[in-house]
C-alpha cells in the first residue's frame, strides 16, 4: 500500500529512501491519508495535525544559565519578609551547591497591566505587555546542573540522546516553506549538551535543528552553513545543469532508486534555498521604528533584539519552530544585582518589541511565543548575600500568542519560591501542552527506533487545558 | 529452571497467565505508541501495559506469573533464543557444483520464490565495488586496469586477498566497529570533556582488523581485558588493557550532582552497550521493569549490572567527574615499575638526607677554618683602591647592566655588534710597574687589547674561560704589566667582537703587589690554604661594600670574629642553595626576581663564589670527610643506576579495573537508586538468552566480567556469533540478513535467511571466529559480485531485494566520501594512527561560548578526525554520520538539501576541486611530454579522459565527454584553471562518484 501511495505523488522523489522510511513510520502514516497534503510531499511537506492547531509555530526565548523566578515574575512577600533567615522547610536532597539563607529579592516588584501581573523592576518593558503574557509559575524539572537541565527541556531527556522538541515538531507538522528548514536556532551555544540541544537524534535528519550563527559571534555576523555560493549564480546553475545531466544518465544507467532521484532533487532544493535564505535573514528592508521597537539601534539590546527581528522573519516565512538563545548569561551565583540587571537589560526591549510587533502584524494569535530558562534560581542566598544556586525545582516561564490564556497566570511555589507547589507543571507537561497547542497528541506523535516507539515526553507528560485561551 | 527468583511473594496465576499469552497471540507484538519507561525519572507509568510490570499495582502476584509465563513461551520460540542449528547447504535445481555454500542457500530461497537472479557484474564495477567495500577508498585505474585483464582463474581471490592485506582495510572496518561501540573522543552530554587517549582504543581496533584478531578475543578483550592471564605478563598486555577501554567510552552526565546516580546511569549504559553490541539485546530496558517484549526480567539486569557495578570506570565521580585512565602494559610490569619509581624515589630521599648532614658537618668544618683565615686576612696588607668598572667609564659599543647579574652588581658588557671599547681615568700613586688587574667573566676567550693613553699596551688580556657570565664567573686576572709616571692615565680595553663582563679594576704598583704576596704565602703555608684564599678574602673584605657592617669586627675580639665567621659560612650556604636550585633548570633568566630573598646574593658572590673565600663548588666533594664522600657517591651512583634503567613510562588509555570489593546489586524498584533496595541478585548474566550454556562461576572478589565474557563466545551462545556475522553481513551489502544488526529481540527484524545465518555464524566459530575468512567466504560469492542491473519481474515479488538477487546500489558513507575526495585530489595524507585532538586531556573541548578547540582541517583519512560529541564535525552530521554517543548499528542514508549545499558551496569540495584540476592538468602534461604528438586542443579531451577514470575508474562516453568540454568551455571567461576546477566540483559531486554499485 504504501509503495502504490508513494508512487501516487509525483514530487516524492525529493524524500528518496527518507520518504519510504517516513511513509513506513511516520506519524501521518497511521492509516489516515487525510492527514497528508497531497500537493506537497516531503519530510518538510505540511502536514495536518491530529486536532485543529491553535498555533502555527514556536517562538522559544531561551534564557541558558536560568533566570530567578523570585527576582522576576515570582513575587514572594515571605521571602522579603524573612530576609537573612534560615529556609524553613526541607533543602532538596541532591542541592548542586550549599546555599545558605534566605535572600529577599534586590528588586521592587508591581503589578502591571488589566491583569495585575506581579512584574519585577528588571523588566520594565515586558511589564507594558503583561496583559499578552499567560505565566507558569508552577514549572520544574529534575536535574539541577546546566547540562543535564539544558538537555532536559530541549530533549525530555537529561542521559540519553534524542530528539529536540523543534525536531519532534517539525516532524509532526512539517514546514510551510520548503525552501527553509522547518527548524531554525539562532546563535545556540554549544556548551551544556550542544548539538544536541537542537538535535534530530534518531528522527530523520531533515527535521534536525539549523544552527543560525552561534552563541560568541554577534548575531549580526550569524549565517547558514554553506549557504553562500562561491561562484556567480548563472555559474553555478550551469554547473547544475551538468551535474543533474549527469546524475540522470547515472540514474537511468545503474537502476538506481529513490534515493538517486532524490538526490537530483535536493540539488534543486539547495539551490532555491539559496536563494531565499538571504532574502529572509536580509535585515536592511525593515524601517527604523521596527529597529527601535527590537532596541537593534541601541548597543546593549542590539544582539538580542536582532535575534528577535530574525525570528519574525522566520515566523512570517513559515519556518515552524525557531529558538532564540541568550547564552550564558543567566548563572549567577554570585554578583546577582549586577548580573541580573544586565541580563535584563539586554532582552527586556526586545521581547517586548517581539511580542508588539507580532500583534501589529496579526502573527501573534498563531505564534507561541515561550520565554524561560533550563531552571530558575534558589530563594536562598549563595556565595554572601548577592547569588543564588540553581533550582530546578520551581521556576518560572512565560507564554504568549498561540492559542494560550493572555493576561493570565497558572500554578505557584510556595511561599519562598523553592518547590513548585500548586498545578505543578513538569518540564513534560509543559512539552505535552507545546505539542497539543500546535494540535498534537503528544502520547500519538512517535517515531519507531530501535525497536520501539519513542515520544518527546516519553511515558510522561500531560496536557495543561486550563492555560489554554 | 534458569529463571532466578524475581519476587517471593508472587503468585503463580495460570489461568492469567495463558490469557495473556492467548492474548498476545491474537494481537501480535504490543500496540504501537507504548514507549519504554526510561530509568532518568521514575515516574509510575499510567499506561495499561506498564500496569502488568508495574510492583505497585494491585493485581502484582499475577502480573508477575504473567510475566514469566510470556517470557517463558517467547524464551520457548522466538528464533534468536534457539541453540544454533547445523543447516546443511540446499541442492538449488540447476546449480552445479562449485556453487558456493552461500549461494546454495540464497539460490534456493529464490528458486522458492521464482526470482531469477542478475549475472556478474563487469570487472571495473566489482572492483570498485571490492575496494570502496573493503577499504572505503576508490581503486586507481591502474588497478582496474589490472583486474580486467587478469585472466588467471583466481583474479578474483586475489583482488580479495590484496584489499584485506592494505592497512586501509583496517581503517575502513574498524570504523564500523566504532559505530557500534559509540567511539568519541570528547564525553558529550552535560559537560563536554575531551578523552584525550581514546585515540588509543581505536587504533588497538584498527591493529585488530589489520592484524585479523580472533573475534571471540576481540570482544573478550573489550569485556574483560584487564583480567585474561594474558594481562599478567604477554606482549599483548598493553592491547588487552587498552581494549577494555570500550567499557569507558560511553558519556556521562559528570556534573550530576547525584553521584549515586552518576554511577547507575553509567552501569546502565554499560549493560545497554554490552547487550546491543554482542548480543543484540536491549537489556537496558529492564533497569527499571521487566523487559516488556523480551525475557529479560528485572533481576537479570540487575545481575549484570551488579558485574559493572563492580568494575571501576571512573577516576573520580566528584563534579566534573573524569573516566579512569590506567598505564597501558602488563599487570606484572606495572607492578614491577611502580616498584622501581618507589626504589628511586627512596635512593634519592636517602641521597638527600645524607647530603644535608653532609653538608651540615662541612659547614661546620668551613665555620672552624674561616676563623683562622679571617685572622690571617685581617693581618693582610690593604689592596690598592679599585673601582667597579661601570663608574666613569667611558664606553663605545658596550652597556652597563646593573639588572641581571644580581643585586649591587653591574658589569659592562656588549652592546652591539662591532668594536667595543671601555675606557678609564686611573690614577698611579708612584713611578713604576704596575699591573692592571681586572675582574671579568666569560664562557669563552674573549682576549681584548689594553690601550695606555690612546696607545696599544698589551695584546690578548683577559683571554680566560672562566666557565660562564655568571657572577661566580667573575675571576681577577692580571691584564698588563704597565710602566707608568704617578699621575692619571687613560687606560682602555678594546675588542672587535662580543666583550668579556667587566666587574672591576684596579692599578697595583708591583713592588706592593709583591710584597702582599709573601705575606699570604707565609699565611696560607701555616694555615694549609692556598696564598691566593688569604688575598681574595682580605680584597672581600676592603672591597666588597656589602662586607662594611663586618669589616669593623675584624680587628675586635676573636669571639666577634668566630659569630662573623659562623654567620657568613651560613649565610653564604643559603643563598648558594637558593642559586643552585635556580641553576639547575637551566639558564636563569632573571635571577634577581626569581629568588625568594635576593639579598643574601651578595654575600653568596662574595664568599662563595670563585673568587670567595670559601669557594668550594668546583671541589665541594673533594672538601667533605671521606666517610660522607663515599656515602654520596654510593648513593648517587645507587640513584642514577636506578633512574637510567627505569622502564620508560607506558602510554595511559582509557581503561577499566575490578572494584576493590565487587559484591551483588539489589533490584531497584524502576531502576530508581533513591528508592528502598528489593533482595539483591547475584552477579550473571540474563541466563535466558543463552539456552545450553552457563555463565561460569564468578569468584567472590571478581567482577565476573571474565566469566561474561567467556560466556558470550561460548561456542554455544545462541546470540554472539549469529550478530556478529549478521553485522559483517550489513557492512557488506548495506543490509544484514537480520534487518536490525544490534536487536534480536523480538521487536526487531527477522532473518530473512535463518538457516543461512546459523550455518555462517557455525563456520564462523568452527574456523576460529576468523573475520578474514568470513570476508572472503562472503565475496566470492555469487551474491556479492552480482550486477545492480534492475529486473522488473524480480522487483515486483521482492521490491526489496531481501533474496539478493542483485546488488543493491547504496550511497558511500560520510568518511568515505571525504576520503575518496582526498584520495582523487592528491591530498590524502595516509598517516595511520595518533590523535588530532589539539586541547589537553580532559579539558573542555567545547563550551558555552561556541568555542570548538576541535580542528578538521587535516587532509588525514576521515577516520582519524576528532568525533566531538554535541558538535559533530558538520560534514559528517551532513552526512548520516553515526551518533557517537549511542551504539549504532546501520548508517542512515538520507537524502538533504545540506549534502547539496555541502558539494556546492563548502569550501573543502571547492579547495579539493582545484587541487584536483590542478593535479589532472599535470598528469595530463607529463603524459603529453611522452607522446609529443599530441596536440594542445587534445589535452582537454585528454583532461576529461583522466577526470573520469580518476574519479570513477572508466573512460567517458562520447557524450560525456563533449558535455564535459562544452561546459569547460562556457566558463572560459573565468580563467582555464577556474573552469575546470569547476567541472572537476561537478564530477566530485555526482552521483556515480559517490555510489557503490
Amino acid at each position: 500500500m504504501l509503495q502504490s501511495c508513494a508512487s501516487g505523488f509525483g514530487q516524492v522523489a525529493l524524500l528518496g529512501l527518507l520518504g519510504d522510511e517516513l511513509l513506513r513510520r511516520g506519524a501521518w502514516a497511521d492509516g489516515r491519508p487525510e492527514l497528508v497534503d497531497p500537493s506537497r510531499v516531503g519530510p518538510l511537506a505540511p502536514r495536518l495535525p491530529h486536532s485543529p492547531a491553535r498555533a502555527k509555530r514556536v517562538i522559544f526565548l531561551f534564557m541558558h544559565g536560568g533566570p530567578s523566578q523570585v527576582d522576576t515574575f515570582d513575587y514572594k512577600p515571605l521571602l522579603q519578609r524573612d530576609h537573612g533567615k534560615p529556609f524553613p522547610q526541607a533543602k532538596p536532597r541532591v542541592q548542586f551547591a550549599e546555599t545558605g539563607n534566605l535572600l529577599g529579592s534586590p528588586w521592587a516588584f508591581r503589578q502591571h497591566g488589566q491583569s495585575g501581573a506581579w512584574v519585577s523592576e528588571l523588566f520594565p518593558k515586558v511589564a507594558q505587555v503583561v496583559d499578552e503574557l499567560c505565566f507558569v509559575k508552577s514549572l520544574h524539572g529534575s536535574n539541577p546542573a546546566h547540562g543535564a537541565a539544558l538537555l532536559k527541556i530541549h530533549t525530555g531527556s537529561e542521559n540519553f540522546v534524542r530528539p529536540s522538541m523543534g525536531s519532534w515538531i517539525t516532524y509532526g507538522l512539517g514546514s510551510e516553506n520548503q525552501d527553509l528548514p522547518g527548524f531554525i536556532t539562532i546563535s545556540p551555544t554549544l556548551g551544556h549538551g550542544g548539538v544536541n540541544n537542537y538535535s534530530s537524534a534518531f528522527l530523520p535528519a531533515a527535521y534536525h535543528g539549523t544552527p543560525f550563527g552561534k552563541t560568541g559571534i554577534p548575531s549580526s555576523q550569524a549565517q547558514f552553513d554553506h549557504m553562500m555560493a562561491g561562484v556567480p549564480g548563472d555559474v553555478q546553475r550551469a554547473q547544475l545543469d551538468l551535474l543533474q545531466q549527469l546524475n540522470r544518465e547515472h540514474m537511468e544507467r545503474s537502476g538506481g532508486g529513490s534515493a538517486l532521484e532524490g538526490r537530483i532533487e535536493a540539488f534543486e532544493l539547495a539551490f532555491r534555498m539559496q536563494a531565499a535564505a538571504p532574502w529572509v535573514t536580509d535585515t536592511k528592508g525593515e524601517s527604523a521604528a521596527t529597529l527601535k521597537l527590537y532596541g537593534i539601534d541601541e548597543k546593549n539590546t542590539e544582539d538580542f533584539g536582532r535575534q528577535c527581528l530574525l525570528a519574525r522573519r522566520f515566523a512570517e516565512a513559515g519556518v515552524r519552530f525557531i529558538q532564540c538563545t541568550h547564552s550564558y548569561k543567566w548563572d549567577q551565583h554570585g554578583d546577582l544585582r549586577k548580573g541580573h540587571t544586565q541580563n535584563a537589560s539586554e532582552v527586556d526591549l526586545p521581547i517586548a518589541g517581539l511580542i508588539r510587533d507580532l500583534k501589529s502584524r496579526g502573527m501573534l494569535e498563531e505564534t507561541l511565543v515561550v520565554w524561560g530558562g533550563e531552571f530558575g534560581r534558589t530563594p536562598a542566598s549563595q556565595g554572601g548575600e548577592d547569588g543564588r544556586d540553581h533550582n530546578p525545582h520551581g521556576f518560572t516561564w512565560f507564554m504568549a500568542g498561540g492559542g494560550v490564556k493572555p493576561g493570565f497566570s497558572y500554578g505557584a511555589t510556595d511561599d519562598y519560591g523553592w518547590y513548585a507547589e500548586r498545578d505543578k507543571v513538569h518540564v513534560h507537561d509543559m512539552h505535552a501542552t507545546i505539542l497539543a497547542l500546535m494540535g498534537m497528541d503528544h502520547e500519538q506523535l512517535t517515531y519507531r527506533h530501535a525497536g520501539r516507539d519513542y515520544r518527546l515526553t516519553d511515558v510522561h507528560g500531560s496536557v495543561v487545558r486550563d492555560i489554554m485561551a | 529452571m534458569p529463571w532466578p527468583k524475581a519476587n517471593p511473594s508472587a503468585r503463580r496465576s495460570l489461568q492469567g497467565a495463558l490469557l495473556w499469552a492467548s492474548l498476545l497471540a491474537a494481537v501480535g507484538p504490543a500496540p504501537r505508541g507504548l514507549a519504554c519507561p526510561l530509568p532518568d525519572e521514575p515516574t509510575l507509568p499510567k499506561d495499561a501495559d506498564h500496569a502488568m510490570v508495574d510492583a505497585s499495582a494491585p493485581a502484582e502476584p499475577d502480573a508477575a506469573a504473567i510475566w514469566r509465563t510470556k517470557a517463558a513461551l517467547i524464551e520457548r520460540d522466538h528464533w534468536a533464543y534457539q541453540p544454533m542449528g547445523h543447516p546443511r547447504p540446499p541442492k538449488p535445481a540447476g546449480t552445479t557444483s562449485s556453487i558456493r555454500d552461500i549461494d546454495r542457500f540464497l539460490v534456493h530461497a529464490m528458486q522458492a520464490q521464482g526470482v531469477i537472479p542478475q549475472g556478474r557484474a563487469d570487472r571495473r564495477t566489482l572492483l570498485r565495488r571490492a575496494t570502496l567495500d573493503l577499504t572505503g577508498l576508490p581503486p586507481t585505474y591502474d588497478e582496474i586496469r589490472a583486474f580486467e585483464e587478469d585472466t588467471r582463474p583466481d583474479a578474483w581471490s586475489r583482488v580479495i586477498d590484496r584489499l584485506l592485506a592494505s592497512p586501509a582495510y583496517g581503517e575502513r572496518w574498524a570504523r564500523h566497529w566504532l559505530d557500534v561501540a559509540r567511539y568519541a573522543d570528547s564525553n558529550g552530554l552535560d559537560e563536554n570533556t575531551a578523552f584525550g587517549n581514546a585515540f588509543r582504543w581505536r587504533d588497538w581496533v584498527v591493529r585488530a582488523f589489520n592484524d585479523n584478531l580472533p573475534i571471540d578475543r576481540f570482544i573478550t578483550m573489550q569485556v574483560a581485558g584487564d583480567l585474561m592471564p594474558d594481562a599478567r605478563s604477554s606482549p599483548a598486555a598493553a592491547d588487552c588493557i587498552t581494549a577494555t577501554g570500550f567499557l569507558v567510552l560511553g558519556p556521562k552526565v559528570l556534573a550530576e550532582p547525584d553521584k549515586e546516580k552518576l554511577v547507575f546511569d553509567m552501569v546502565d549504559e554499560q549493560v545497554d552497550v554490552i547487550g546491543r553490541a554482542f548480543m543484540g539485546q536491549t537489556i537496558g530496558c529492564a533497569r527499571c521493569h521487566d523487559h516488556k517484549f523480551d525475557p529479560v526480567s528485572q533481576d537479570q539486569y540487575f545481575a549484570l549490572a551488579g558485574v559493572l557495578h563492580s568494575t571501576r570506570t571512573m577516576a573520580s565521580v566528584a563534579t566534573v567527574a573524569r573516566a579512569l585512565e590506567r598505564e597501558a602494559a602488563a599487570n606484572d610490569a606495572v607492578a614491577a615499575r611502580a616498584e622501581h619509581v618507589a626504589a628511586t624515589e627512596r635512593t634519592a630521599r636517602a641521597l638527600k638526607g645524607a647530603t644535608q648532614r653532609a653538608d651540615a658537618r662541612l659547614q661546620a668544618a668551613w665555620v672552624a677554618r674561616a676563623v683562622p683565615i679571617l685572622h690571617a686576612a685581617a693581618d693582610l696588607p690593604a689592596a690598592a683602591p679599585s673601582r667597579e668598572a661601570e663608574d666613569q667609564a667611558t664606553l663605545q659599543g658596550l652597556v652597563i647592566d646593573r639588572d641581571h647579574w644580581g643585586v649591587g652588581i653591574g658589569v659592562v658588557r656588549t652592546g652591539g655588534s662591532g668594536v667595543g671599547r671601555v675606557a678609564w681615568r686611573l690614577r698611579a700613586e708612584v713611578d713604576g710597574p704596575h699591573e692592571l688587574r681586572v675582574r671579568a667573566a666569560s664562557d669563552e676567550a674573549r682576549p681584548v687589547q689594553v690601550e695606555l693613553d690612546g696607545m696599544p699596551a698589551a695584546q690578548d688580556a683577559l683571554g680566560a674561560d672562566t666557565g660562564s657570565f655568571h657572577p661566580q664567573g667573575q675571576q681577577w686576572q692580571v691584564a698588563a704589566r704597565l710602566e707608568l709616571t704617578a699621575g692619571e692615565h687613560e687606560i682602555a680595553l678594546v675588542r672587535d667582537g662580543p666583550f668579556p663582563h667587566i666587574d672591576r679594576v684596579e692599578l697595583v704598583p708591583v713592588g706592593q703587589s709583591d710584597q702582599r704576596t709573601a705575606s699570604a704565602a707565609a699565611f696560607g703555608a701555616e694555615l694549609g690554604v692556598p696564598a691566593a684564599l688569604i688575598v681574595q678574602v682580605r680584597d672581600a673584605l676592603d672591597r666588597e661594600p656589602w662586607l662594611a657592617e663586618w669589616r669593623g669586627e675584624l680587628h675586635g675580639p676573636m669571639r666577634d670574629r668566630e659569630v662573623l665567621a659562623a654567620d657568613l659560612a651560613s649565610r653564604a650556604q643559603a643563598a648558594a642553595g637558593a642559586w643552585s636550585t635556580l641553576f639547575a633548570d637551566g639558564e636563569a633568566v632573571e635571577p634577581r626576581e626569581r629568588l625568594d630573598d635576593p639579598s643574601p646574593d651578595s654575600d653568596r658572590v662574595a664568599l662563595l663564589g670563585p673568587t670567595g673565600p670559601f669557594a668550594v663548588s668546583a671541589a665541594l666533594e673533594a672538601s667533605r670527610e671521606a666517610n660522607d664522600r663515599q656515602l654520596l657517591a654510593r648513593l648517587a651512583t645507587e640513584r642514577d643506576r636506578l633512574t637510567q634503567s627505569m622502564p620508560p613510562s607506558p602510554v595511559m588509555v582509557l581503561a577499566v579495573t575490578d572494584q576493590e570489593k565487587p559484591g551483588d546489586l539489589a533490584v531497584h524498584v524502576r531502576g530508581d537508586h533513591t528508592v528502598a533496595p528489593g533482595p539483591k541478585v547475584a552477579r550473571g548474566a540474563p541466563r535466558p538468552l543463552s539456552k545450553g550454556t552457563d555463565l561460569p562461576a564468578i569468584p567472590e572478589r571478581s567482577s565476573g566480567r571474565l566469566e561474561l565474557a567467556q560466556w558470550l563466545v561460548d561456542d554455544e551462545h545462541p546470540l554472539t556469533a549469529r550478530v556478529f556475522v549478521n553485522r559483517v553481513w550489513h557492512w557488506h551489502f548495506g543490509r544484514g540478513i537480520v534487518e536490525t544488526p544490534s536487536d534480536f529481540g523480538t521487536r526487531g527484524g527477522r532473518p530473512s535467511h535463518p538457516e543461512l545465518l546459523d550455518w555462517l555464524a557455525r563456520d564462523f566459530i568452527r574456523h576460529g571466529w576468523d573475520l578474514k575468512r568470513l570476508h572472503r567466504q562472503i565475496m566470492l560469492t555469487e551474491a556479492y559480485t552480482r550486477s545492480s542491473t534492475p529486473d522488473a519481474i524480480a522487483s515486483a515479488i521482492d521490491p526489496d531485494n531481501r533474496l539478493l538477487w542483485r546488488w543493491t546500489p547504496r550511497r558511500l558513507e560520510a568518511e568515505a566520501i571525504r576520503d575518496s575526495v582526498l584520495a582523487v585530489s592528491g591530498s590524502l595524507d595516509r598517516t595511520m594512527g595518533g590523535s588530532l585532538l589539539t586541547g589537553g586531556n580532559f579539558e573542555y573541548v567545547t563550551n558555552d561560548q561556541s568555542a570548538n578547540g576541535a580542528q578538521y582541517g587535516a587532509p588525514r583519512r576521515s577516520l582519524y578526525l576528532p568525533v566531538i560529541r554535541n558538535a559533530l564535525f558538520g560534514f559528517f552530521g551532513i552526512f548520516d554520520y553515526t551518533d557517537a554517543s549511542v551504539t549504532v548499528d546501520a548508517r542512515a542514508q538520507t537524502v538533504i538539501a545540506p549534502q547539496a549545499l555541502f558539494m556546492l558551496n563548502s569550501p573543502f569540495v571547492h579547495e579539493e576541486s582545484r587541487a584536483w584540476a590542478k593535479r589532472l592538468r599535470e598528469r595530463v602534461l607529463a603524459a603529453a611530454a611522452c607522446v609529443p604528438a599530441q596536440q594542445a586542443e587534445h589535452q582537454g579531451h585528454a583532461m576529461v579522459h583522466e577526470a573520469y577514470r580518476m574519479a570513477l575508474g572508466r573512460e567517458p562516453t562520447a557524450s560525456e565527454a563533449n558535455a564535459a568540454l562544452a561546459f569547460v568551455a562556457s566558463q572560459a571567461t573565468l580563467g582555464e584553471d577556474a573552469a575546470w576546477g569547476l567541472y572537476a566540483q561537478v564530477l566530485l559531486a555526482s552521483s556515480e562518484f559517490i555510489t557503490i554499485e
